[in-house]
């Protein structure tokens, strides 16, 4: 039966470790520094041994902001807190367990009738503010070591990966241990009143008390929530905030496990009040907060020029609904239970004597007798010597004297009492009435809350896919435009190649038929001084077949000049325009400069000597104004 | 024990790859200067050399490819690392076929040249000698990496102008020289300066990888 109560406790705890898991070890695991099954045997066992040897510090915390007394009352606060984990995360809201399970205390302070320590609730949500900029501190100042460490070292790269990887490690079981000394407290804390086993269990080694096998349950429950739930927050998780590398992971995990540990470890407390250093107060802190805080910090330090502040301002709305919204969730499951299922959800503990006097009379039926309540008062001061109240007391020592005492008598004095209870009861309903109906206005609030963000998460997502769409075919556009404009480029590009290449064939043909002339004038040379008929015949053959080889050398020139002319078309016209003096041969000297032609090779082009050549650049130069040093050739290929 | 060993076999792999890198270089030039010489025996072993220090380079490149992958090593930086070694070896293939392209097309360089390619070739090896000391610092050092790429960018830009003085003298300053023969000796020098360029390269990419380390 215990179990069935429990089991609200342990979905808790399985959905704490399903999303805590991630904080712990999400960024080696995102990072494929250390795989998954690595990560959640090293997180099963260390959450387990910190829940169960270091647990109780926290818990006793939560303990004093309310100490749920009833199992069915321990079951529904526990129940509450998880369907609030469980909603905000359905809406993709940053939930914390740590909020949740203090808001649920507190609806069932509400609903019990029992007061809210606000001590406690002072010190917890302090800690609450305290704990992400402790984080922060902490990552900042082990970010500076580490790099330091780093710089000075030298360390190899693939080495340094390695002790990463170990780091890592060793961190990440830190982070568990941490973890489950800290959180087992909002798991297992609302139980320890009602359920934890009063028997000691041996193990030989060690023994635990109830509180602790009670919170070996609750270990065990966020090992299972880490194995079979947290891988894919795992992997998404780290770049979420901000990009992390490997150190930055490492030290962000070493500053969360460092604050969960500053605020869960009774030794360090007792070692700091030792040096007379002040109180340090053992608080169930939100994993996720201290994560946060570090990963700022990080950012910080590097400018913060990649955070996602939005996300941040995120986990702040959750941090404020999430209290709000359990709390809620609680005061009416309570109410459900305890009126729908007949349920006790509080037991009768001297503040609900007197908050709550329906409750009171209820022990008076049913004992009916001064002796047997004398007997329950017995129990309970048995049961909580340090919550004895003093309506209790005064009850124990005026209202039942003795054993002996008339029945009659002891009822008399009741009725006094139930007049009193009477005019409290008017005052309890008038706050239970008001309770109620800030509840409902709450709840209001809190749906549309809700339904602001699903509607926002809706609407965000068809801006996305639309903004996709939109890109997707902007891409496809731009792509085909792209492409259409490399055909067209390469077609002018392979037609000017093209060009280019026939006119320089065009050019060294040209050249080649000038050096045949000189050929042909030498061979009339030959003919003119040759005196044997025979041999002067044979010559002339020749010269005719040569000259007549060459006949269309006039012809090929002006084909040349007509395309150089045709090629460079835009050549000519800029020309034309920056130089209006420049005369047609001018004009075709530049084009010949511009086919980077030597000058032995333009004069052979134009039937003149190199030197007329050197002559006509000169002019040329002169007419482009070109000052001393600067190159001809370059300035005109810059036309 | 074997999980360090396995990081110290890699270590020690990755340096031989960038060892071979500026042995492939030495060699290099020493093919050039042979071949300016025409020492073809000597130009012939340095063909050789080459040839087995690009096909190690390789092999290393995809052993450590492969130890990375297989070992899940260095997550955040294995495609870097990766892309960095094959930029590296890049360089090297350069190197190899500039080697094969004067063994095969065997360029006409006039003597007066001789001087100048030489001088190109020993500044752009220059800079790979500068680029493997910035890459193994990569590993180690990375804040000193900046330090040592500049003196890659310089090396890069002599080679540039240097190259463009010898085409601008191979095509202005060489009237006995056939068109073939000067698009030829101008690819050459191309081919030798593109050895600095993709030293270049890689200098970018070190110059990146090397914020991303600091940051």
């Amino acid at each position: 039966m215990i179990l069935v109560f429990l089991s609200s406790g342990l979905f808790l705890g399985w959905s704490l470790g399903a999303n805590d898991a991630a904080n712990v070890f999400g960024s080696a695991v995102g990072s494929k520094m250390i795989s998954f099954r690595k990560a959640v045997i090293v997180l099963s066992i260390f959450v387990i041994l910190g829940a169960v040897f270091q647990g109780s510090g926290a818990s006793h915390t939560l303990g004093k902001l309310g100490a749920v007394n009833a199992i069915a009352g321990s079951f529904t606060v526990a129940l509450a807190a998880a369907l609030t984990v469980f909603v905000m995360t359905k809406y993709k809201l940053p939930v914390s367990t740590s909020q949740a399970i203090v808001g649920a205390i507190i609806g069932w302070n509400m609903y019990s009738g029992s007061e809210t320590d606000f001590n406690s609730l002072t010190t917890i949500v302090t800690t609450w503010v305290v704990c992400p900029i402790l984080s922060a501190i902490f990552a900042v100042l082990l970010h500076l070591l580490i790099k330091f460490l780093i710089n000075k070292s030298k360390i190899h790269l693939i080495k340094l990966d390695k002790y990463l990887r170990i780091g890592l490690l060793v961190v990440g079981a830190f982070g568990s241990f941490s973890l489950g000394a800290n959180n087992i407290a909002n798991v297992m804390g609302v139980f320890v009143t009602a359920v934890a086993p009063k028997h000691v269990l041996d193990l030989g080694l060690f023994t635990l008390n109830g509180t602790q096998q009670l919170f070996l349950i609750g270990g065990v429950a966020i090992a299972i929530g880490a194995i079979t739930y947290s891988r894919k927050i795992m992997q998404t998780v780290g770049n979420n905030i901000l990009q992390l590398s490997s150190e930055s992971a490492l030290v962000v995990v070493l500053a969360h496990a460092l604050v969960l540990f500053v605020f869960s470890s009774q030794s360090l407390q007792g070692f700091l009040v030792s040096l007379g250093l002040p109180k340090i107060p053992l608080v169930p802190v939100s994993s996720s907060q201290a994560i946060v805080g570090a990963i700022l910090g990080v950012g910080l330090l590097k400018q913060a020029r990649e955070i996602k502040f939005n996300v941040i301002g995120g986990i702040a709305t959750g941090w404020v609904t999430t209290p709000i919204m359990a709390g809620i969730i609680s005061f009416f499951a309570l109410f459900i239970v305890s009126n729908v299922f007949n349920l006790e959800v509080s037991q009768s503990d001297s503040s609900s004597l007197t908050n709550s006097p329906k409750q009171h009379n209820a022990i008076i039926t049913k004992n009916d007798s001064a002796v047997l309540l004398k007997d329950s008062i017995d129990i309970i001061v048995v049961q909580d010597n340090d919550t004895v109240n003093p309506v209790l007391q005064i009850i124990k020592s005026n209202n039942i004297p003795k054993k002996t005492q008339d029945t009659h008598q002891s009822n008399t004095d009741f009725h006094g009492n139930e007049m009193i209870s009477q005019n409290e009861d008017s005052v309890s309903f008038g706050n239970r009435f008001l309770f109620v109906i800030g509840g409902i206005v709450a709840l209001i609030i809190m749906a549309l809350i809700l339904y602001y963000y699903k509607r926002k998460a809706r609407e965000d997502k068809e801006l996305q896919e639309k903004t996709e769409q939109i890109e997707e075919s902007q891409k496809a556009y731009i792509e085909s435009e792209l492409k259409n404009t490399k055909i067209l480029n390469e077609s002018l590009e392979s037609e000017l190649e093209f060009q280019r290449r026939e006119l320089t064939n065009l050019a060294l043909n040209l050249v080649n038929k000038n050096e045949f002339l000189e050929n042909v004038k030498n061979l009339v040379k030959e003919i003119k001084s040759t005196s044997e008929v025979k041999e002067k015949e044979k010559l002339i053959d020749k010269l005719l077949n040569q000259i007549n080889q060459s006949m269309n050398i006039d012809k090929d020139r002006k084909t040349f000049y007509l395309h150089v002319e045709d090629t460079y078309d835009d050549f000519f016209v800029k020309l034309e325009q920056n130089f209006p003096t420049l005369t047609r041969k001018e004009k075709q000297l530049a084009a010949l400069l511009r086919l980077n032609l030597s000058s032995k090779e333009i004069a052979h082009l134009q039937n003149i000597s190199p030197k007329s050549v050197e002559m006509n650049r000169y002019r040329l130069r002169q007419k482009m104004n070109l000052e001393q040093g600067e190159n001809l050739t370059e300035y005109i290929n810059k036309i | 024990m074997a999980f360090f060993n396995s990081a110290k076999k890699l270590i020690l792999e990755i340096d031989e790859f960038f060892d071979l890198i500026d042995k492939g270089s030495l060699v290099f030039k020493d093919g050039v200067s042979n071949y300016l010489k025409g020492n073809m025996e000597r130009f012939s072993d340095n063909l050789n050399d080459i040839d087995q220090i690009e096909s190690k380079a390789d092999s290393i490149r995809r052993k450590v490819e492969n130890d990375l992958y297989s070992h899940s090593l260095l997550p955040q930086y294995r495609g870097d690392v990766l892309r960095l070694m094959e930029k590296c070896d890049d360089i090297l293939d350069i190197m190899k076929e500039d080697l094969y392209q004067f063994d095969v097309e065997v360029p006409l360089i006039p003597k007066k040249l001789h001087t100048n390619l030489m001088k190109l070739t020993k500044i752009s090896v220059s800079a790979i000698d500068a680029l493997v000391p910035a890459a193994r610092a990569f590993f180690k050092d990375p804040v000193s990496v900046k330090d040592k790429i500049h003196r890659v960018y310089f090396f890069e830009n002599e080679a540039d102008k240097l190259a463009n003085s010898i085409k601008r003298k191979v095509f202005h300053e060489s009237p006995n020289l056939k068109l073939s023969e000067k698009i030829h000796l101008r690819y050459f020098t191309l081919h030798i300066e593109n050895v600095s360029d993709a030293a270049e390269v890689v200098a970018d990419i070190l110059s990146i990888l090397a914020i991303k380390r600091i940051i």
